[in-house]
C-alpha cells in the first residue's frame, strides 16, 4: 500500500533538478602515501606495529586468532564455532586489510574472507595487516578500487572503537576493539 | 559619480555622528553625495518578523528615494543585504533592479572604489574588529572562518591605512553578537547572553575600541558595555576614517 | 505552550552549564575548521554534494526503484512506509514473525522521528539504544538534544549518578573512561542476548542496493552481525545514485560532524549474511510532500552531520531541547514547520539569520534563507496576528517621511526608540540586559539640513 502511495506522491509533482555531476578528485601520481597514511592512522589512535610489537602483543594475550595470510603465527582456531555469539572472548584478532587510505588512515576490510562478519568488531584488540604497496591517496581512489570488489559486507576501519559521548572526552575502546594495530 | 547616501533609521535617530562621518568621508573621496530627506528605512525589521507583505510600501518608498543615483551607499551591511537580497516581492522594474544592483555597504563600496584614495588619518588605539554577519556572509565582505581557507577581514584591509592602530584578535571573530533585529527583543535572554559573550571576548583582548561596519551590532554591544560600566568604546569604521565630533 | 524563547531563558539561567555547553560545541566547530582546511577541494566537494543530492531528489522515484531492485538482488527484503505508523507496523510484523524479544538499536534519528521506542516498549519488547550517548538519554527517558552528540547537555557527574543507579557503578567515580567502560560491559551483555538489530542509514546507494552506516563506537556493527534479524530504517531522501558518490559524502560527513577525517567504522551492508535475514524499510513520513514545496525542497539534502548545530550561536546557548522538535538547531527549525506550522511557528525565529549554518552545511542547504521564508509563511498563516497591527503601523510610519520625522523626534525625546519600534509596548525588554543609547540633540537629518554641501 505504502509503496504505491509513495511512488504516486513522488510522481504527482515532478520538478527538474541539475544533471548528475561528474567529478574526478582521484590523485594520479600520489607521493608520500606511506608517510601520510601513518600520520592519519596515528591521529586517530591506531598503532603502527613493528614485528617486535606484534610479538609482544601475541605474547601478552592468551586467546589470539590469526586469520591473516600475510603473517606467520599460529593462534587458536575457530573450528567448531557455529554462532557469532560464541566469539565474545577473543583477546586479539589478526586479519588482512585490502588497502589503506592515506587521507584518513582507514583500511578497507572485506569480511567475506572471514568466517564471521562480527569478528573485527567483537575482538578486544585488532591487528590489521596491509601491504605498503596497497595504499591509495583518498576516498575517490578508494571507491575506484572497491568498485571491482564483490563483497557482502565491507567496512572502512579507521582506528580503535571510540566515543566522546560523555562531556566530549575522548575515550578509546567504546564498544568494539580497544586498540587497532597496523602491521605492514 | 552621484552617490545616494542612506542613513538607516536608528543611525539617523541615535548615532547621527556615524551618518555625518560617512557623509564627510564620501565627500572627501570626491563623490557627489546626497542624502534624501525623505528616506526612512529599508523595511528589514518588518520582513525579518515575517511581514514582508507589509514592508512592500517601505520598499517602494526606498526605491523612489534612491533610483536616481549611480550608487547607493549606507553605513550598514545588514540594510544593504536586505535591499539586495529581499526586495524580491515587489515588481522588478528597471528602478528596482537598478537599486538592488547598485546598493553598497560603506566598506563594500570603499573596497570596490576607494581604498587607495582614503584620507590620511591617525589614531593611536588598540582596536578589535567586528564584521556584521550580514556583511560577512551575506555580502561576502571578507572571508568567513566557516569556508575553506584563511579567514580575512575587509575592515582590517581598510583600517591598515590608518596610522597608529594596533589590532587585537578576538577568539571568535565571526561569532554573531546577538542583535538580530527583532531577535534582540523576542529572544531577549539569548540575545543578551550572546552580547555578553562578545563583550567578554573583546575584554580579553584588552581592546580600547571595538570597530564595526554595522551600527546595529554596535548599538546592542554598547548597551551591554554600558550596563556593565565598561569603558571600552564602540566606533563605526566611518568614524575612524573621517573623525567628526561625537553627538553633534 | 512550549516555545523556544521561554525554553532558552530557562536553559540560560544556569550560566556555568550554558558556558560549558557553548564551549564544548564551539570546540567541535573548531575541530571541523581544522579538518576542512586539510581538503583544498572542500568548497568544490560541497558544490558537487549539493548537486548530487538535488539531482537525486528530482529523480527520486526512479532511483528508489533502482535501489529496491538492487537490494532485493542482494537478498534483502525491501519495505515501504508512507508514514511513521506504517514504519512501526512493518517493524513490529518483522519482529513478531521472528519471535523477537530483545532488540539492539544503533543511532537513528528516523526511528526517533517515528517514535519507534515507545511503540515497541508498549508492546513488551526490550529495545536497547547502544550508542553510548543514546543509552544515557534512554536511561534518563529524554530525547536526544543533538543529532550527533545526543547527550551533549549532560555533565559527567550526572552520568555517574545515573550509572550508579542503573548499572551499579562505583560511587564518586565520574571519570569518562571508567563510565564508558561500565556502559561497554552493560551493552556487551545486551548485544550477546539480542534477537534483532535495528540501525539508521547514512546513505543508500541506488546502483548497488547497499546501505552505509557510519559510527565511531562500532555498536551498529556488533548488533547487525550478531543478530539473526537486521532492520535498516532509511528515509527515502538518503539515496545517492552511484557508489562512487559515497566518496564525496564520506569525505564531507565526519569532517563536518566532529572534525574527524572519517568515522572509525564506515560499514557497507550489501548482501544478507548466510543464515540471517535483512530488511530495509524506506520511509516517507512527509518527505515526498516536502519535496513538492519548491522553496524548502533542499532541506531534504541534509546528511545529518550536525555542523549547523555546533556553529549556531543560539543552539549553543539554548540547548537542543529548547527546540522541542526531533531535530534541533537550524536544520530542525526549517524542517519542523513543514510538519506542523502552528506548533513550530517559534522555531524559524530562533535565529539572528547570521548565516553561519549555511556556510558550514556540507550540502549547501540555504538554511538562513529558508528560515526567512518560513517566517513569511508563518505570518501569512496568521500565527502572528498579535504583531500584524504594529507591523502595519510601522510600515505606514516608515513609508511616510513626515510622520517618520515626527516620530523620530518623539522617540529621541522619550528614549524609547528601539523597543517601541520593534514591538510596541514591551519596551522595557531591551533594557533588562542593555542600556539604551544616549539620545543625541539632533538627528542626522537635522544636521544635514544645515550642513549639506
Amino acid at each position: 500500500m505504502s509503496r504505491k502511495d509513495i511512488l504516486q506522491s513522488l510522481e504527482s509533482s515532478p520538478f527538474k533538478g541539475p544533471a548528475l555531476p561528474d567529478f574526478n578528485f582521484g590523485v594520479k601520481n600520489p607521493t608520500n602515501l606511506l608517510e601520510r597514511f601513518i600520520a592519519s592512522a596515528k591521529a586517530s589512535a591506531s598503532h603502527i606495529l613493528e614485528t617486535n610489537d606484534f610479538n609482544d602483543l601475541t605474547a601478552k594475550y592468551s586467546r589470539v586468532i590469526n586469520l591473516s595470510n600475510q603473517i606467520n603465527y599460529k593462534g587458536l582456531f575457530l573450528d567448531g564455532i557455529n554462532s557469532p555469539f560464541e566469539l565474545n572472548d577473543i583477546d586479539l584478532l589478526v586479519i588482512d586489510g585490502a588497502f589503506g587510505v592515506a587521507e584518513n588512515g582507514a583500511i578497507w576490510v572485506n569480511t567475506d574472507v572471514l568466517p564471521f562478519r562480527v569478528l573485527p568488531f567483537i575482538a578486544e584488540h585488532l591487528v590489521i595487516c596491509i601491504k605498503k604497496e596497497n595504499l591509495v591517496a583518498n576516498m575517490h581512489d578508494a571507491y575506484a578500487k572497491i568498485q571491482s570488489d564483490d563483497y557482502g559486507f565491507g567496512v572502512f576501519i579507521a582506528g580503535p572503537s571510540k566515543t566522546a559521548d560523555i562531556e566530549q572526552s575522548l575515550v578509546i575502546g567504546a564498544q568494539g576493539p580497544r586498540s587497532l594495530g597496523i602491521l605492514f | 559619480m552621484r552617490v545616494g547616501l542612506f542613513i538607516p533609521c536608528y543611525i539617523d535617530q541615535f548615532y547621527p555622528e556615524v551618518g555625518i562621518a560617512t557623509y564627510e568621508l564620501l565627500i572627501k573621496l570626491g563623490y557627489d553625495v546626497t542624502a534624501p530627506m525623505s528616506a526612512t528605512c529599508c523595511g528589514q525589521p518588518m520582513a525579518n518578523s515575517g511581514f514582508e507583505g507589509e514592508a512592500k510600501k517601505v520598499y517602494h518608498h526606498f526605491v523612489d528615494d534612491f533610483a536616481e543615483f549611480d550608487a547607493i551607499v549606507m553605513p550598514s551591511g545588514s540594510c544593504t543585504m536586505h535591499v539586495k537580497e529581499h526586495y524580491t516581492n515587489i515588481n522588478q522594474t528597471k528602478d528596482v533592479r537598478h537599486v538592488r544592483t547598485n546598493t553598497y555597504d560603506l566598506v563594500e563600496f570603499l573596497i570596490k572604489h576607494g581604498v587607495k584614495k582614503l584620507p590620511k588619518v591617525e589614531l593611536k588605539a588598540k582596536v578589535a574588529l567586528h564584521t556584521g554577519c550580514h556583511s560577512l556572509r551575506g555580502l561576502g565582505i571578507g572571508h568567513p572562518s566557516e569556508l575553506y581557507g584563511q579567514p580575512t577581514s575587509a575592515l582590517r584591509q581598510i583600517l591598515n591605512h590608518v596610522k597608529g592602530l594596533e589590532f587585537v584578535d578576538l577568539d571568535r571573530p565571526d561569532e554573531c553578537c546577538g542583535f538580530g533585529g527583532t531577535f534582540a527583543v523576542t529572544q531577549e535572554a539569548i540575545s543578551v547572553k550572546m552580547g555578553q559573550d562578545k563583550v567578554e571576548d573583546v575584554k580579553r583582548t584588552g581592546a580600547e575600541i571595538l570597530v564595526s561596519n554595522d551600527m546595529s551590532c554596535l548599538m546592542h554591544i554598547e548597551g551591554i558595555l554600558r550596563k556593565q560600566g565598561e569603558k571600552i568604546k564602540i566606533m563605526h569604521i566611518a568614524q575612524i576614517l573621517s573623525p567628526v565630533a561625537e553627538h553633534p | 505552550m512550549t516555545n523556544h524563547p521561554k525554553n532558552a531563558e530557562e536553559f540560560i539561567k544556569d550560566t556555568d552549564r550554558v558556558d560549558w555547553h557553548d564551549a564544548a560545541l564551539w570546540h567541535v566547530r573548531q575541530k571541523r575548521d581544522i579538518a576542512v582546511d586539510t581538503v583544498p577541494e572542500w568548497e568544490e566537494l560541497r558544490n558537487i554534494a549539493a548537486q548530487i543530492k538535488a539531482h537525486t531528489l528530482a529523480n527520486l522515484r526512479s532511483y528508489l526503484l533502482d535501489f529496491e531492485q538492487n537490494a532485493m538482488a542482494n537478498g534483502v527484503e525491501v519495505h515501504w512506509a508512507k508514514d511513521a505508523e506504517a514504519h512501526n507496523q512493518i517493524v513490529l510484523e518483522i519482529l513478531q514473525r521472528n519471535n523477537v524479544k530483545k532488540i539492539v538499536k544503533s543511532k537513528s534519528m528516523l526511528t526517533e522521528e517515528c517514535g519507534l521506542n515507545p511503540f515497541l516498549e508498549g508492546r513488551d519488547f526490550e529495545i536497547t539504544d547502544t550508542d553510548l550517548g543514546e543509552r544515557i538519554i534512554q536511561m534518563r527517558q529524554e530525547p536526544p538534544s543533538h543529532i550527533v552528540l545526543p547527550a551533549i547537555h549532560i555533565k559527567k557527574e550526572e552520568v555517574g549518578d545515573l550509572f550508579r543507579k542503573e548499572l551499579g557503578a562505583e560511587p564518586g567515580n565520574n571519570d569518562p573512561a571508567y563510565l564508558t567502560n561500565q556502559a561497554r560491559i552493560h551493552l556487551r551483555e545486551k548485544f550477546l542476548q539480542c534477537d534483532a538489530a535495528i540501525t539508521g542509514v547514512n546513505f543508500g546507494v541506488a546502483d548497488t542496493g547497499e546501505v552505509v552506516v557510519c559510527t565511531n563506537e562500532g555498536n551498529a556493527d556488533l548488533g547487525v552481525h550478531l543478530a539473526p534479524i537486521t532492520i535498516h530504517s532509511m528515509g527515502i531522501e538518503k539515496l545517492v545514485p552511484r557508489q562512487k558518490d559515497l566518496a564525496v559524502f564520506i569525505r564531507l560527513l565526519a569532517r563536518s560532524a566532529t572534525g574527524q577525517p572519517i568515522t572509525i567504522y564506515t560499514s557497507h551492508h550489501k548482501k544478507t549474511a548466510k543464515g540471517a535475514e535483512k530488511h530495509i524499510v524506506l520511509v516517507d513520513n512527509g518527505r515526498s510532500k516536502r519535496l513538492a514545496m519548491e522553496k524548502y525542497r533542499s532541506s531534504l539534502q541534509c546528511i545529518r552531520c550536525g555542523a549547523c548545530m555546533n556553529t549556531c550561536p543560539i543552539y549553543r546557548r539554548s540547548g537542543g531541547h529548547s527546540y522541542h522538535f526531533t531535530i534541533p538547531g537550524p536544520i530542525g527549525s526549517i524542517l519542523a514547520p513543514a510538519t506542523d506550522l502552528k506548533a513550530y511557528s517559534d522555531l524559524p525565529f530562533a535565529s539572528t539569520l547570521c548565516g553561519s549554518c549555511g556556510d558550514v552545511c556540507p550540502v549547501k542547504i540555504d538554511i538562513p534563507n529558508q528560515l526567512y521564508l518560513w517566517r513569511q509563511e508563518i505570518a501569512e498563516a496568521g500565527a502572528l496576528e498579535g504583531k500584524r497591527k504594529s507591523m502595519k503601523a510601522a510600515s505606514k510610519l516608515l513609508a511616510s517621511p513626515r510622520s517618520y520625522r515626527n516620530f523620530g523626534w518623539l522617540m529621541r525625546l522619550g528614549l524609547r526608540f528601539m523597543p517601541n519600534f520593534l514591538i510596541i509596548n514591551r519596551y522595557n525588554v531591551w533594557t533588562k540586559g542593555r542600556d539604551l543609547p544616549k539620545p543625541p540633540k539632533q538627528s542626522f537629518k537635522d544636521w544635514y539640513k544645515k550642513n549639506q554641501r
